[in-house]
């Protein structure tokens, strides 16, 4: 199993508060990687840290390593990481533009284009997120006149338009109704075929539906680590079988 | 009657009673303008340079918009890269001292400022009574208008949206251009309108730094400049009914002028 991203005894620290306690973890290539816990466990925090949005938030301070393709992620340019490790976030956050310029936006940053090798980005990443055939008569509406369901697709395919090769999610579905739900998760388990997959989920039934390795972190430590099954039907940890016992019952 | 019902109906009746007397100062002004008005505005007025007493007032209508254009090119881009500095840059910590700084600007007397005008700028800088010294005087008072609406509008940038942004991959300047900026159009269009208006109906700065000319300023500098101001405040100096009507005729056009702005202001906000 190739490990695309691999963090080495990372911690994340606010003064005196540990938030992410010696984090060892492997995120493997092509496969939907859950981290699974509480709120207020250090969830975002490990999300935020692959892609170094954790820079924007002020009075942090870090140890260890975070290694993507082998490479330690301040070797990179924090702009070409972010290209390459997409994110989708809790609530849709759309821009206040029409739904191509949703979309087009990215591309724009990183490369010029034509507008027909862009319309073909566009496009192509609008039928990966499974929102084409929904909006392909009104690709000039503004993209807060969708559904939140919509939105958040929106916003899939606006992380996919970069051609990333990871694409992480915090709890991207936590804002939706199960119908709309439903259809995220269809999507993330297509979108592990090409792309690997970080999704961030406090619901143990998501988890369990979706995931290929799980692992569980509480109070900013990672308890256990493994294939899904493993972790949901044989747990070795004392809390995370009261966990996954407390919301499966 | 209870207490609470007599009391609830007496606020009620004062409240309605008071809002019926502001209404009613506003109605006789702006009636009272217009009224004279449109009986005092001839349309050659409106085609032919004038002195105040007599012509038109064709150079003091293009002479306040002269004017007014370049205080606005003086100002928005100052108060926009002001903003942008003071939002983007983690300048907010001083948010504090350069509100202070913006409300002073905004209550310093307009003849205070025009006097700064008179000496720094027509005497120091040499510019004379002109285009340059009454817009830039101009400018200085709509700079605070300009600078806390439009940071106003960049600081209700949702912090989401510009995370999204920044995974995406954008640079600090892409971030301001693409994103900041675009939502923040509404704000800073909003407020040139409201800066628009408020220096077209400016007098005191401009008696200092625009003077008076009888046809168009023909260059920016030591060329004076009309504005349709000072024939009111001329006009109705003057001991004849022709300047009288020009005075009015002035005031029409600008109440006409500043409730437009006002209008599409409103209608852009939507």
């Amino acid at each position: 199993m190739d490990a695309i991203i691999r963090f080495k005894n990372y911690s994340v620290y606010a003064k005196k508060k540990v938030i992410l306690d010696n984090i060892n973890l492997e995120i493997y290539e092509n496969n939907v990687n859950t981290v699974l816990g509480p709120s207020g466990s250090g969830k975002s925090t490990l999300l935020r840290s692959i892609n170094r949005l954790i820079e924007l938030t002020p009075g942090l301070s870090y140890s260890g390593e975070i290694y993507f393709k082998d490479k330690n992620i301040f070797d990179y340019q924090p702009e070409e990481l972010r290209r390459q490790i997409g994110m989708v976030f809790q609530q849709p956050n759309p821009f206040n533009f029409s739904i191509f310029e949703n979309v087009a936006f990215g591309p724009r940053l990183h490369w010029k284009l034509s507008n027909a090798e862009l319309e073909k980005i566009v496009k192509d990443s609008l039928i990966e997120a499974a929102l084409y055939d929904e909006v392909k008569d009104d690709l000039k509406k503004s993209a807060l006149r969708l559904s939140g369901g919509q939105q958040q697709r929106l916003c899939i395919a606006r992380a996919l338009a970069v051609k990333p090769s990871v694409l992480m999610m915090d709890e991207p579905t936590s804002s939706l109704d199960p119908v709309a739900r439903t259809k995220i998760e269809d999507l993330i388990v297509k979108l592990k075929e090409k792309y690997t997959v970080v999704l961030i989920t406090h619901d143990v039934r998501q988890a369990a539906r979706i995931s290929d390795f799980i692992a569980f972190i509480y109070n900013g430590k990672i308890l256990e680590h493994g294939s899904a099954e493993s972790i949901l039907e044989n747990p070795k940890n004392r809390i995370t079988e009261e966990f996954l016992t407390d919301r499966l019952r | 009657m209870s207490i609470r019902i007599l009391k609830d109906l007496s606020f009620r009746i004062i409240g309605y009673a008071i809002i019926i007397f502001i209404m009613i100062i506003l109605i006789y002004i702006v009636g009272g303008i217009v009224f004279n008005g449109v009986l005092s505005i001839r349309p050659s007025m409106l085609i032919e340079n004038g002195d105040t007493t007599s012509g038109g007032l064709l150079n003091a209508i293009v002479g306040t918009w002269m004017l007014v254009g370049t205080g606005i090119l003086f100002s928005v881009p100052l108060g926009v890269f002001a903003a942008v500095f003071i939002v983007e840059y983690g300048w907010m910590r001083y948010n504090q001292i350069i509100r202070i700084f913006t409300d002073i600007l905004t209550s310093i007397p307009s003849i205070v400022l025009g006097l700064f005008g008179y000496l720094f700028l027509v005497i120091q800088l040499g510019f004379g009574y002109s285009l340059l010294a009454g817009g830039i005087t101009l400018g200085i008072m709509m700079l605070p208008y300009i600078l806390r609406i439009t940071e106003i509008s960049l600081s209700e940038v949702p912090r989401s949206v510009r995370e999204a942004a920044i995974s995406l991959g954008a640079r600090r300047t892409d971030l301001i251009f693409r994103v900041m900026l675009p939502y923040a159009k509404n704000g800073i269009i909003t407020s040139t309108i409201l800066a628009m208006s408020i220096g077209a109906g400016e007098t005191a700065q401009l008696l200092y730094t625009a003077g008076w000319n009888n046809s168009l300023p023909v260059s920016f500098i030591k060329s004076q400049v009309a504005y349709l101001t000072y024939v009111i405040w001329a006009g109705i100096n003057q001991p004849s009914l022709y300047s009288h009507q020009l005075a009015f005729a002035s005031a029409f056009i600008l109440i006409v002028s500043v409730f437009s702005l006002i209008f599409i202001s409103k209608f852009i906000k939507r």
